[in-house]
């Protein structure tokens, strides 16, 4: 189990790894003609111990890297569950389309940590999730996220399994071109 | 990860649902898991806390559960199933209160998921009560009214166990208006008379007998305590006497003893048997007075003298007893001896017997009984012997030995000096005491010398004697005997003229002059 553990740890950082080129690019992010955006949002999360609400901030770059759209992104959540609950550090990167179409499917694969109460251990946890934003308005900075992912955190008496819901509200923050 | 980020998380994790969640403040407690904590959470250490011992059917005890999380010790009990494997023993409910169905023994189990933790129920069958408290040969006695006294009650169980109930129990009185007990056995005298408190608990009932009196005064014996023979039996009786000038016959209610078995002894039915000639006292303790009565085993015709010597002398009023006096009957010749307090018992006196009372360095005393009613507690004075040209010291108190030793005159206190000579003389003596008063006197041969003046501390006298013995009395003559208090006297002596016709001066036996006048 502790291997598994250690594997687990190693494939989060080259997944974090993968992403800093992401990052670097953000300096083009303007040329690009997309912005960074904040998300604020609530979520639901799903395991086998039942169902866990709460609430995500997901923060991410400007896209780069045209057609792809990669950028970075980051994302903390926290779900109450009956009696416990989970917090959530992750980064990775962000697949999307032009900010300027009003639906803008992305895709995200993130890695990070997380903390389990009920447990009091702190593990590496890996998610893939899809999800649209859908512009509010001319302007297209405000958008309505919906997101659906599914997260996969090994620990040590065994592999939680959890399906990620997340409904939000998607800002655009700096001056696009 | 450093322990202040895993601090920070587990924070993060207790104050966020309070703000996520109206009803997520309470879950995720460690103290109070719920099912879905304890199923992410990685739990051990299952177990069922409290007793399995119920004692008697009826009885209930309430069983938790607890399991270690990683947050810490929690209480399960309202999280895991609960269940009995023979309910006709005892029945659990969901909350784990364990209810005693029947007698025996059973296995409580609580299940969460695949994890169970059990516990042994033993129902114990109540075996016996005891009821305790201020009770005599199980009654409960009053001597008063509306007055109170607190009964216990002591269930029994298999093993030793005990248990205090009385607060448990049913209690009655069979007879309010005499006696009321309250739930909590507490009995209030009412009225006068006798009833009957019962407990009962789950199966079982005892009861105590409750007896009110008024209050008991003092017991009397009474029958015939002269006996005059060995083997002679008398039945005595032992009546209580209340402050309401009621009597009850207690004879066999109380308790006989005899202070000397060898003279009688007595049943507990109070019938006395003499087994010696004497004189003993038997009581009979009923409650809280005991009577007593003098017994007398003499040959018809005959009585039992007893009484004290004593040394008058020696303060209190009646002086200390003296030891090893021995007294003899000079008639029938039976003596006896003084004991550690001058006590004796003289059996057998025939009315008109002289009875001798001699002990080496006291003056030796007659006396005639005449009767049992004579006075057979003599008072008696140590023997002075004094040489010539020596001095004695004597202590002296008050004392109520009062010498005749001219017509209208007394001497009290007095010491009793005897001088022996082999030769006729004058006999020097000195007297001092210390202090200003009393005015002492020397009495020598019906002649009184008296101080010089008042306030002296001293009488000389030169005291012509003739061969032989001369008695000298030293005290106070002819005045007020001391009220309290004790004095010295100095005595020295001196025998004219020649001192080679002297020879030193030893104790006489002498019998004092009983020419006494209490």
């Amino acid at each position: 189990m502790r291997t598994f553990r250690m594997g687990s740890v190693a494939a989060l950082l080259l997944t974090l790894c993968a992403a800093r080129p992401a990052a670097a690019q953000q300096a083009n992010a303007g040329a690009d003609g997309n912005r960074a955006t904040i998300m604020l949002g609530v979520s639901m999360l799903h395991e086998t111990y039942g169902s866990g609400w709460g609430g995500d901030v997901e923060v991410t770059g400007a896209p780069t890297w045209s057609p792809l759209r990669i950028g970075w992104v980051a994302e903390t959540g926290f779900n109450a569950f009956d009696g416990f609950g989970e917090f959530t550090v992750m980064g990775g990167v962000r697949f999307g389309p032009r900010q300027g179409a009003m639906f803008r499917p992305f895709a995200k694969l993130m890695a990070g940590l997380q903390y389990c109460h009920a447990c009091d251990t702190l593990d590496p946890t890996f998610e893939p999730a899809a999800g649209v934003d859908v512009a509010l308005g001319g302007s297209g900075r405000v958008s309505i996220r919906g997101l659906v992912g599914y997260r996969i955190t090994p620990s040590e008496r065994e592999t939680f399994k959890e399906v990620h819901v997340q409904v939000g509200l998607t800002i655009a923050i700096g001056a696009g071109r | 990860m450093s322990r202040a980020v895993l601090g920070l998380l587990r924070g993060l994790v207790v104050v966020l649902p309070c703000v996520l969640s109206a009803a997520g403040c309470n879950n995720g407690s460690p103290t109070r898991p719920t099912p879905a904590f304890l199923r992410k959470a990685v739990v051990s250490d299952f177990n069922i806390t409290g007793s399995g011992t119920l004692l008697g059917v009826g009885q209930t005890t309430v069983l938790g559960a607890t399991m270690k999380t990683p947050q810490g010790v929690g209480n399960v009990t309202q999280v895991v199933t609960w269940s009995s494997l023979d309910p006709n023993i005892a029945t659990v409910s969901p909350a784990g209160v364990v209810t005693s169905v029947g007698v025996g023994t059973t296995t409580v189990k609580a299940t969460f998921d695949a994890q169970e933790a059990s516990l042994r129920i033993d129902v114990l069958e109540l075996s016996g009560l005891s009821v305790g408290g201020a009770l005599v040969n199980n009654a409960l006695l009053f001597n008063a009214l509306n007055v109170t006294s607190q009964l216990s009650l002591t269930a029994t169980y298999p093993g030793g166990i005990t248990r205090q109930v009385a607060a448990l129990a049913t209690w009655s009185s069979n007879n309010p208006a005499i006696a009321s007990v309250t739930g909590a056995g507490l009995v209030r005298a009412i009225g006068y008379g006798s009833t009957t408190i019962t407990a009962t608990y789950l199966t079982k009932s005892i009861s105590v007998n409750v007896t009110v009196t008024p209050a008991l005064s003092f017991v009397s014996i009474s029958g015939n305590v002269t006996l005059t023979a060995i083997g002679q039996t008398s039945a005595l009786t032992a009546i209580a006497r209340y402050a309401d000038a009621s009597t009850k016959d207690v004879t066999t209610e109380a308790i006989w003893t005899s202070s000397n078995v060898s003279v009688v002894t007595v049943s507990s039915s109070g019938v006395i048997s003499a087994t010696g000639l004497g004189q003993a006292t038997v009581q009979a303790a009923y409650l809280t007075r005991t009577g007593f009565a003098n017994v007398q085993v003499s040959p018809p015709g005959t009585f039992v003298l007893s009484g004290r010597v004593r040394d008058p002398g020696q303060g209190q009023s009646s002086g200390l007893g003296v030891p090893g006096f021995t007294v003899r009957d000079v008639a029938t010749g039976i003596v006896t001896t003084t004991d550690s307090s001058g006590g004796y018992t003289l059996a057998g006196v025939l009315p008109g017997d002289r009875v001798i009372y001699e002990k080496g360095g006291w003056e030796t005393v007659e006396r005639v009984f005449n009767s049992v009613n004579d006075d057979s507690s003599p008072g008696v004075q140590r023997v002075i012997s004094i040489s010539a040209g020596s001095t004695a010291v004597i202590s002296t108190a008050p004392n109520d030995v009062i010498y005749q030793l001219q017509p209208g005159g007394t001497c009290t206190p007095c010491r009793l000096i005897r001088v022996n000579s082999s030769t006729s003389g004058t006999l020097h003596l000195r007297l001092t005491w210390g202090g200003t008063s009393p005015r002492l006197n020397l009495w020598v041969a019906g002649v009184t010398y008296s101080v010089a003046s008042p306030g002296a501390i001293e009488v000389v006298a030169d005291i012509p004697i003739g061969a032989g013995e001369t008695v000298v009395y030293a005290g106070l003559v002819g005045g007020q005997p001391f009220a309290t208090g004790y004095m010295t006297l100095t005595l020295a002596t001196t025998i004219l003229p020649a001192p080679n016709s002297l020879v030193p001066l030893q104790p006489v036996r002498a019998v004092r002059d009983d020419r006494r006048k209490r």
